[in-house]
């Protein structure tokens, strides 16, 4: 009975946020899959040269869904509301975490198969990777927001690294973005591994802040 | 003074701090914080000047003409549009047009070149039949034999087709323009890439003359303003999106949108003095960025014709129309939206524009760009024979920029007279509609 009561609670908050928050975010990385193709060469490319538009463009998908997951509660007057509910906001937090991760893997994964029907040769590694350099540009940015409450500057961390990844890749080894196109995979687990510590952090965070203000 | 308050607000953001922190991380990585390691020399006899590329038809010509009938035969082209590897396979009317420009070049037939496919060379004998008066015969060893009328030539699988002695440059260089169309630009045969396909070595002669060019028409220091904006351009085009973008939404933030709408202070006023605090804010630390880099080669060149003026020039007519460009679309969507979709938008043309100036960087400049790039301390005559294109398209930038303030002038002032809404309703709409879905839906 408790068991049914959460999942139930659980799927009404998803179902709420999913429409008023990410469905205009899912639209904006809708909008650069179309553009890719346009942008980009997607038939039939190798595995290396079908890194470049996965790392290129693909992977910024990861700032759009992820980055403005606290972005709601920066609005003092949902704040408020928020923090007057039963249910504690990390837990809400965690839901749109979980379905920011699904819309990013589903979006990797129709790209995937997009580029597999136009003679790509797309790997399992190529898949993961890009889903890993998405989420790790996305939870840097996240970590920002956690910490700045900012929105323009949890855009801005994210898309700094992307081009200092651009301009100096060399330097940065392990936390390569761009290291697929070499055929270097090895950085992405790093980049997983990292984004998963970065998500984790800034819901520790924001949960610290969230108890802070409730004190208040 | 409002302009001098919306200044400090500004600069004491923690957005600011963070857009300061790449502009020094930027030039420092990029290593034009520092030029006192690369020092511009008269050249001396006997040195290597390196290479540079040269229009030479007879180099161009040939080695292009090759690489074009290379890839026709394998209908695969290497493009560029964006300055991304693009593979591009054309379809059955395209490869044709193709072939009509390789015939034109080469005077072999279009029916021949078409009719030649290397894919079944290893079937024992094969007959195509074309248009009833040609017959191909595709042998065991890989040979070819076409029979037209009573005529019987013999082609092997890497049949020799070459360039037609009696092309001009300008008609070859009008076909290459039309190939390029065909595989939609960017390819090895658009106008900047033939280039590409004729290297010489710099000669004592061109060196001299480069230099002298480097020390009449930049004062050496111009060199130097050029290429740290160069580099610098690059992340100026962007971030003022963010500053913009962040002043705005701060009084939406701290509820002071009523309070503000209901002052004397006018909406023109209020717009303006906040487009140039950000415009202003983001200039300041360039120029002081920009003089500190050119300042550590002013001793290296004592006793010469210097600019002391270079980096002001510089950053004020290279640099500033891309911040304000920025600056003025984070301010105009946010005010409409009340969202920081301005960043997507304006990142959207910052990326492909960036991608685009791969093919630009040797200083070639167009109408559309909205960050020039020079990436070379030398090249001064590109630069002296660009500098028109480059002077419209700063101002064309700039207006295009002015156009997005009035304009944002126009929908604050309408949202303080509680005519235009924001984004919300939008989102709301949005929300609306998937509601009512899923009401129907049960």
């Amino acid at each position: 009975m408790g068991k049914s009561k959460t999942t139930l609670q659980v799927w009404q908050i998803a179902k709420v946020n999913l429409r008023h928050n990410f469905l205009p975010l899912l639209l904006l990385a809708v909008v650069i899959m179309i553009l890719t193709p346009i942008l980009f060469g997607t038939t039939g490319l190798d595995s290396k040269a079908a890194a470049v538009p996965l790392e290129m463009l693909i992977s910024i998908i990861g700032i759009i869904l992820l980055v403005p997951i606290f972005q709601p509660e920066q609005d003092e007057e949902i704040r408020d509301l928020v923090a007057s509910k039963y249910v504690d906001s990390t837990y809400v937090h965690l839901i749109r975490v979980i379905y920011s991760i699904i819309g990013i893997v589903l979006l990797v994964m129709v790209f995937s198969i997009f580029m597999i029907m136009f003679g790509c040769e797309i790997t399992i590694e190529l898949i993961g990777g890009t889903i890993a350099d998405a989420m790790f540009l996305g939870a840097i940015g996240l970590f920002t927001s956690a910490v700045t409450s900012n929105a323009p500057v949890s855009f801005m961390i994210p898309l700094l690294y992307y081009v200092l990844n651009l301009t100096m890749k060399s330097r940065f080894g392990n936390f390569n973005l761009f290291s697929m196109m070499s055929s270097d995979y090895h950085p992405n687990i790093w980049l997983f591994v990292s984004s998963i510590a970065f998500i984790v952090i800034a819901v520790l965070i924001k949960r610290g802040f969230d108890k802070k203000y409730r004190l208040v | 003074m409002l302009l001098v308050k919306e200044i400090k607000k500004t600069l004491f953001s923690i957005t600011f701090v963070v857009f300061m922190t790449a502009l020094l991380v930027m030039a420092v990585s990029q290593d034009v914080i520092d030029f006192s390691y690369d020092i511009i020399t008269e050249p001396k006899l006997g040195e290597d000047y390196g290479i540079q590329q040269k229009e030479i038809p007879e180099l161009i010509m040939p080695a292009a003409f090759s690489s074009l009938y290379n890839e026709f035969i394998a209908n695969e082209y290497i493009a560029y549009p964006i300055g991304f590897y693009k593979n591009v396979k054309l379809s059955e009317a395209d490869r044709e047009k193709m072939a009509e420009i390789i015939s034109v070049l080469s005077d072999v037939s279009v029916d021949d070149l078409l009719g030649y496919d290397v894919s079944s060379n290893t079937q024992d004998k094969m007959v195509i039949t074309l248009d009833g008066s040609q017959n191909y015969a595709v042998q065991e060893d890989g040979s070819i034999i076409i029979s037209k009328d009573d005529e019987v030539s013999e082609i092997k699988d890497n049949m020799e087709v070459t360039l037609s002695a009696e092309i001009s440059y300008e008609e070859f260089k009008k076909c290459m323009k039309r190939a390029d169309d065909i595989i939609g630009g960017g390819s090895n045969y658009s106008e900047d890439s033939l280039l590409r396909y004729s290297y010489v070595a710099v000669t004592y002669e061109d060196a001299v003359k480069s230099y002298q060019l480097i020390e009449s028409a930049d004062k050496f220091t111009g060199a130097y303003a050029r290429f740290f904006c160069d580099y610098v351009g690059v992340i100026l085009s962007v971030l003022p999106v963010f500053i913009a973008v962040a002043v705005c939404l701060k009084d939406r933030r701290a509820k002071m949108n009523d309070l503000i709408y209901a002052r004397k202070t006018s909406s023109f006023r209020l717009m303006v003095s906040r487009y140039f605090a950000v415009v202003i804010a983001v200039m300041l630390p360039t120029v002081i960025l920009a003089y500190i880099s050119n300042s550590t080669v002013w001793g290296e060149y004592s006793g010469m014709s210097i600019d002391y003026l270079a980096p002001l020039k510089y950053t004020i007519g290279w640099l500033m129309p891309s911040v304000m460009i920025a600056a003025a679309i984070g301010m105009f969507f946010t005010e409409l939206t009340e969202t920081p979709i301005a960043i997507a938008i304006h990142g959207l043309w910052w990326f492909i524009d960036l991608n685009a100036g791969v093919n630009r960087l040797r200083g070639i400049h167009n109408l559309f760009e909205l960050t020039p790039r020079h990436n070379s301390l030398r090249n001064t005559q590109i630069f002296l024979d660009e500098f028109n294109t480059l002077t419209t398209n700063r101002l064309l930038i700039t207006g295009v920029a002015l156009l997005f303030v009035a304009a944002t002038v126009i929908v604050y002032e309408q949202k303080r007279r509680g005519k235009l809404g924001s984004y919300g309703k939008i989102k709301n709409y949005i929300a609306g509609m998937a509601n009512r879905k899923s009401k129907s839906a049960s």
